[in-house]
């Protein structure tokens, strides 16, 4: 498998998505998806930038681990809990050597269930999500035989249109999965979906009335993405190559079966089928 | 394609929030309605309840982060949001949150605006 520091070197060499400790839930929540991102790391800025560790974890803020916290909190609480400091909904990311293989990423992703990871060199580090790694399957630099029909979950976990979001979510965290699709359409929910839509002006401007009604809002309210429809016999590169960085697409094949991000990278790296390749340097 | 409207001043905007009768407070603080106290670069108070905050731009932070700063702050405490920047800051954005852009104009008051936890 390929080395982390070849592979992945230009992870360590771009901005890492920071947000300043004590920003309100609020704006780090909004800030995710401006422009769309997985996480952001927490830092102090006091004497210059520094990023906050609990013991040799880094401290960060996320959705799908945001969501989760929201879950939790009372209903009349809500709404304070958006004024929080955003470290009280944080997260601890180990990191991962930039001299280790691309499998102790991959292994990372699969122990937390989060598509990324920290990588630390000695005089850097960045984030690597499972964008990177798609890029990487597209470029030819992983390889493998499975085609999307081997990787496609199926049946795909559907809910009514008018299914609350925290009935939805309950679900989609039982589950472990990020996205839902709405019965009876190709239209798919993800938990960016329900968090843009929970920190829009509007609904803000409902939760400042009443908290409890911050996750009564039902899916067919949320934004959503179409899933984009492939041939089942499409290789995984081809398939990667689809998926834009950041548009949180998803792909299906006639008849039944949904195909993720996590489905291309995770499933052939299961399995045993994900192996170096020969294509160019990024 | 038509030239975009040039912004209002800091100081226009502050000659009419005083000729509207409103109390102009500089670094200061609010209380929000989630009970956080706010610490904000100016809050001008009306007669009848109407607020603004005004957040002022160069803390550090990028202009998008100030602009939802000065967003959930406003929001929270009830007030009309505005945002003095020089810069081309995301018109979108600022659409989208309902965020007033004015310029600098003159002179450079700094302060601290904090989303501080009270």
């Amino acid at each position: 498998m390929l080395l982390v520091k070849d592979a992945l070197s230009a992870i360590l060499r771009r901005a890492v998505p920071t947000v300043e400790q004590g920003t309100l839930v609020a704006v780090a929540g909004m800030l995710l998806d401006i422009p769309r991102r997985d996480v952001l790391l927490i830092a102090s800025t006091e004497g210059g930038i520094r990023h906050l560790t609990q013991g040799q974890k880094w401290v960060a803020f996320a959705g799908y681990p945001l969501l989760e916290k929201m879950l939790a909190t009372e209903p009349k609480d809500l709404y304070k809990f958006l004024f929080q400091p955003c470290e009280n909904a944080s997260l601890l990311l180990g990191s991962i050597s930039s001299e280790s293989d691309l499998t102790s990423v991959l292994e990372s992703f699969y122990r937390t269930r989060f598509g990324y990871a920290m990588v630390e060199s000695a005089d850097s580090f960045g984030i690597v999500t499972l964008t990177d790694i798609l890029l990487l399957l597209e470029q030819g630099r992983l390889d493998t035989d499975l085609r999307v029909r081997d990787v496609a979950s199926s049946p795909v976990f559907s809910l009514p249109g008018g299914t609350s979001f925290r009935e939805a979510l309950h679900e989609m965290m039982r589950r472990r999965v990020r996205r839902v699709r709405i019965e009876g359409s190709d239209r798919f929910v993800s938990d960016r979906e329900v968090l843009m839509y929970i920190f829009s002006p509007a609904r803000l401007r409902m939760v400042r009335k009443s908290s409890e009604v911050m996750l009564d809002a039902t899916l067919e309210e949320a934004g959503y993405t179409e899933a984009i429809r492939v041939d089942d016999d499409m290789k995984l590169g081809e398939a990667s190559a689809i998926i834009k960085p950041g548009s949180g697409n998803c792909l299906t094949m006639e008849g039944e079966g949904l195909v993720t991000p996590w489905d291309l990278v995770m499933k052939p790296w299961r399995t045993g089928r994900l192996h170096a390749g020969g294509g160019v340097d990024p | 394609m038509g030239e975009r409207p040039a912004r209002k001043s800091f100081h226009d905007l502050l000659e009419r929030l005083e000729k509207e009768g409103y109390t102009v407070k500089l670094d200061t603080s609010v209380v929000g309605r989630s009970g956080v106290i706010h610490h904000v670069d100016l809050l001008a108070e009306g007669k009848v309840g109407k607020r603004a905050i005004v957040g002022l731009e160069g803390r550090g932070k990028n202009p998008v982060e100030e602009m939802m700063t000065v967003f959930a702050i406003a929001f929270d405490a009830g007030a009309e949001p505005y945002y003095v920047t020089e810069g081309n800051v995301e018109e979108r954005i600022a659409e989208f949150y309902g965020i007033k852009c004015v310029a600098k104009g003159r002179p450079p008051l700094r302060g601290p605006l904090r989303d501080g936890t009270g």
